[in-house]
């Protein structure tokens, strides 16, 4: 193993940008021009936690890995139906027995294995812009743009919810909305706990969520969450007012808390993300 | 009547709506993907050319229009029940519980979500412009009669408070809306902090 290799793995999942395996890889986040910025972080973040169990657990991890993206590809080219496990492995640059041995479940496995992946990258992407916020205020500007512009830029997911929307749909709508709030609140809850408490943080991650998801399944021509001053707006206007509200009365803020855990520190959620996504 | 249809039959009202109730029963019965044209128009009792008549996309097109109706009927009686409500807050909070409750005890709705939910949430999204407007029109008076804060807009607030509370009654994630007091808090505490006059 290079000394190289032996820092990345005994660095945190934070690998520094411009270590090696990020001018390694360059090769395969240069391939989505979308994901720049907060979401282009997120690519070598999660890569980067994933090298690092690498260095120590051998040559399957990265084909994984690598499957995952070249799967994502060609569903942003011609959608889930017509992708075949040929298209993926061509795609990947391995064989048919390579990708089964990674996936044993095949297609609908490494669709799931996509999903998480994706999941996991933007909620790791969300979790850095809004640690390093100066503000409430800001941390949910940061949240909800920095989530709205990744889900509007991302190829495979626009091509679904054109072509294949059912397949996108379910899992934003009735329980698996719930599901989403669940994690997503528990995720994103401790970037608020700087400045609020567990309960109300929990409730308010839930409702910024709600927010980026409505606007995402039923846009409006005069308003675009990807944009921050618009975001800053809907958070003024709507959701710092009832922050307000409830500190000022000092209730509790509403809602049944056992849906929710209690906020993780964000070293911890950071570390289940680096996880989500081996 | 039941007989052959007159040429000008796209505009029976009357047919077509026999045809969509025929084709909810089929959806109830067996599923949407299960429901033909041909179960339709038995159900119905028409032909199948009649079916096509108004329905010229078909299968798909019927489905679309039944779930449509269906979502329409659904706001009808939500409209009805709320429609005489004193207050913002009143009409929200009566609307919210009362919606939750419909959905969760529609039995045709439950059973689909669980067996076809891909194929139900792709057609009732399709029109998600319209419904959010349509909640977001029937506010905007009761906003224009508060007192709003500073700065708030009606078309903006109305059509926020319209998504969120669409999104709530979809799923409630941490509410119990079947509980009154959450409710109110969720209204008076969160929704309307930001909109209505301190």
């Amino acid at each position: 193993m290079s000394t190289a290799n032996a820092s990345s793995s005994a660095s945190s999942s934070l690998v520094p940008i411009g270590s090696r395996a990020d001018r390694e890889r360059s090769g395969l986040s240069g391939r989505r021009p979308s994901r720049r910025g907060a979401s282009g972080t997120s690519v070598w973040l999660a890569r980067g936690a994933i090298d690092a169990r690498d260095g120590r657990a051998g040559v399957q991890l990265p084909w994984r890995v690598r499957l995952v993206d070249a799967m994502l590809d060609c569903v942003a080219r011609q959608g889930l139906a017509k992708t075949t496990l040929d298209d993926v492995a061509r795609q990947a640059g391995c064989s048919r027995a390579t990708l089964y041995r990674v996936f044993p479940g095949g297609k609908d496995a490494l669709f799931a294995a996509a999903v998480d992946t994706e999941v996991a990258r933007l909620f790791s992407s969300l979790a850095v812009a809004m640690g390093q916020a100066a503000d409430l205020a800001d941390a949910l500007v940061v949240g909800i743009s920095g989530a709205a512009e990744c889900i509007e830029g991302h190829q495979a997911l626009s091509y679904l919810l054109q072509h294949e929307p059912e397949l996108v749909l379910e899992r934003i709508s009735f329980a698996g909305m719930d599901q989403i709030l669940d994690g997503a609140s528990s995720l994103l809850s401790p970037f608020l706990a700087r400045w609020l408490d567990p309960g109300e943080a929990s409730r308010i991650a839930e409702w910024a969520t709600r927010i980026v998801v409505s606007y995402l399944v039923c846009p409006r021509e005069d308003l675009h969450l990807s944009d921050p001053r618009d975001a800053r707006r809907i958070v003024n206007t709507f959701v710092l007012p009832a922050v307000a509200a409830c500190m000022a009365g000092g209730r509790q803020p509403g809602g049944v808390d056992g849906l929710q855990v209690l906020p993780e520190s964000p070293a911890v959620v950071e570390n289940q993300l680096s996880r989500a996504t081996t | 009547m039941s007989g052959s249809p007159d040429p000008g039959g796209a505009r029976d009202a009357g047919q077509r709506q026999r045809i969509i109730e025929a084709a909810y029963e089929c959806v109830r019965r067996w599923g949407i993907a299960k429901t033909t044209v041909e179960d339709a128009a038995r159900q119905a009792g028409v032909s199948r050319a009649t079916v096509y008549r108004y329905f010229p996309g078909g299968r798909d097109e019927l489905v679309g229009a039944v779930v449509s109706w269906e979502k329409l009927r659904f706001f009808a009686r939500l409209y009805e029940e709320v429609h005489d409500s004193e207050s913002l807050e009143e009409v929200m909070e009566r609307g919210i519980v009362f919606a939750r409750q419909a959905l969760v005890e529609h039995e045709v709705l439950q059973r689909v979500l669980q067996t076809e939910p891909g194929l139900l949430i792709t057609k009732l999204t399709v029109d998600a412009g319209l419904v959010v407007d349509l909640v977001s029109g029937f506010l905007a008076p009761y906003l224009e009669r508060h007192g709003l804060a500073e700065g708030v807009d009606v078309g903006e607030a109305s059509d926020f408070l319209a998504r969120m509370i669409l999104s709530y009654i979809a799923s409630p994630g941490r509410y119990d809306l079947t509980d009154e007091d959450q409710v109110r808090d969720l209204v008076r505490g969160e929704l309307l902090a930001g909109i209505v006059a301190p």
